[in-house]
């Protein structure tokens, strides 16, 4: 009796979708854009995030200590470094190590010259657009020279800058795209409203709840917002594996963006239904008085 | 036991400067056929439209079946409009689907299995002497046929009111006097109807009880015109 009930609306909602088929392709289509949009900058800013996070790694901090600064400074500093938040390790070089360090690297510039370094700490960061905060709480540990504290300031904020900006965008234009494919649904289901009125009279004559009125309208919102987002989750799909291949032929190093496309497609698939059926509940809303 | 229906000084204003209806008064008895008769405006359909309460009293009351449907919650008129069989004037018939797919449609909306409606649709069919043209598409039909499936769509749930709103209207003698020949049929069994009309033919070839109305107000009641 259910299922008979749920074939009753589903095949009035599928009904609507054919006889506005233009409405729904145009509905379809939006909605995949921008969840595509939408999905496929969030990937991006998720690469470019771990890409970050390499740069975070191989652009250390280091924070230099003032000449013959005592055993248990260096102890106590570099417990207090460990706790600042967005460090990832804390590694104290003393002068000596640093030395052999210098040596290995220039060896030309090293060997007329006797140690200049002084004991520093070595800072790995967890998140590189944090650096500015981190390196001002190492200034302040006990020990540390004024202006002690060295990074690749111009580097470092690049990459944050960059990832910054690509979030804004990213949201605004996922906003702009996902807001015109909501009244894109929303007026395909006012159409079916108007569409459907002798069917939506005679539902009223005879004495149909407003549930069984409405809820065509809502399968048929459901629908563009899930086949929306599953093709989005699909194009995502195809443009990884695209860009996956085109990074094999050139030989560049491998791409790898950690993508899962079953879940994408399911999870996007799941947004544009749950959107879908929001932008219809709101065209019901708008529409009460013909639909009583 | 109380009166199918009663109005009770029920108004109904749709506007400052629109009454659809004025202090109006009125008992209708089970098995009863009521002509609601006068011009356009003259508050019949408002008579009806308070039955199934796609309008509500503005003040006053008005009592189905020992209950005041004017206070009636929107969420609970679907179920009152299952207890009549409502006829329109423009048959309210779904051009693409053919006479048995309009009544099946009707009854699938208020919940009724394939089942159901296989075994329902027939007798209800001839009921109204239409099953012959079970297959037959809305725009295949004549004008009485078409109005014939509309009160078929309106016996879907065994009412004991009909409620019809210029049911030939849209209808020449002929077909006229054929669907009043129906309601009359459906009158004998039991079933209480109401019918609005201007169709002075009508009244006089069939007589029953008549509410003259005007401007919203009952001027005249009587058994016969005279």
């Amino acid at each position: 009796m259910w299922f008979d009930r749920l074939g009753f609306l589903v095949g009035e909602a599928f009904t609507a979708l054919r006889r506005n088929r233009w409405m729904t392709f145009a509905a379809i289509s939006t909605a995949t854009a921008a969840l595509f949009l939408l999905g496929g900058l969030f990937l991006t800013w998720l690469q470019v995030s771990r890409s970050a996070q390499a740069v975070g790694e191989r652009l250390p901090v280091r924070a230099f200590f003032r000449y013959g600064a005592e055993q248990e400074v260096l102890t106590q500093s570099l417990a207090e470094a460990r706790q600042i938040p967005g460090v990832r390790s804390v590694r104290l070089v003393t002068k000596e190590e640093g030395w052999k360090d210098f040596q290995k690297k220039y060896p030309q510039v090293a060997k007329d010259l006797d140690n200049p370094l002084p004991d520093s700490l070595h800072v790995q960061l967890t998140d590189v657009e944090q650096v500015g905060g981190v390196a001002a709480r190492l200034q302040k540990l006990d020990g540390i020279q004024p202006d002690g504290v060295r990074y690749q300031n111009d580097q470092q904020k690049l990459v944050a800058d960059g990832l910054r900006t690509l979030h804004i965008v990213g949201i605004a234009l996922g906003a702009m795209m996902l807001l015109t494919s909501g009244v894109l649904i929303y007026n395909a289901i006012r159409l079916t409203i108007v569409a459907r009125r002798r069917e939506i009279r005679i539902m009223q004559l005879v004495g149909a709840t407003r549930a069984t009125v409405r809820a065509p309208m809502v399968i048929e919102g459901l629908f563009q917002g899930a086949i929306g987002g599953a093709l989005a989750g699909a194009l995502i799909g195809g443009s990884v594996l695209g860009m996956q291949r085109l990074a094999a032929n050139l030989s560049a190093q491998s791409f790898q963006t950690g993508f899962n496309f079953g879940p994408w497609m399911f999870g996007l698939g799941l947004a544009g239904a749950a959107y879908g059926v929001l932008c219809s509940l709101f065209a019901l809303r708008d529409s009460g008085r013909q639909l009583g | 036991m109380p009166s199918l229906i009663q109005f009770r000084n029920t108004c109904v204003r749709y506007s400052d400067l629109v009454t659809g209806l004025a202090d109006f008064s009125l008992s209708v008895e089970r098995g009863e056929f009521i002509y609601l008769l006068g011009p356009t405006g003259s508050g019949k359909s408002t008579i009806l439209k308070l039955l199934y309460r796609e309008v509500a009293p503005t003040s006053g009351e008005v009592w189905l079946d020992g209950e005041n449907i004017g206070q009636l919650a929107e969420r609970d008129i679907p179920f009152l409009r299952r207890k009549m069989g409502i006829v329109p004037q423009d048959f309210a018939l779904l051009p693409n689907k053919t006479v048995w797919e309009n009544v099946g449609y009707a009854m699938r909306a208020i919940g009724k299995g394939r089942r159901e409606v296989r075994q329902t649709i027939p007798r209800i069919l001839d009921q109204v002497r239409i099953g012959h043209r079970a297959d037959a598409l809305p725009h295949q039909l004549s004008g009485g046929e078409q109005q014939r499936v509309a009160i078929a769509r309106s016996l879907i749930n065994d009412p004991p009111l009909i409620l019809a709103d210029e049911p030939t209207g849209n209808l020449d003698p002929e077909h006229s006097l054929e669907i009043l020949q129906i309601l009359e049929e459906l009158n004998s069994k039991g079933t209480t109807v109401l019918m609005a009309t201007h169709d002075m033919m009508v009244v006089n070839r069939c007589p029953h009880r008549i509410l003259r109305m005007q401007g919203g107000r009952m001027q005249k009641e009587g058994a016969l015109v005279v």
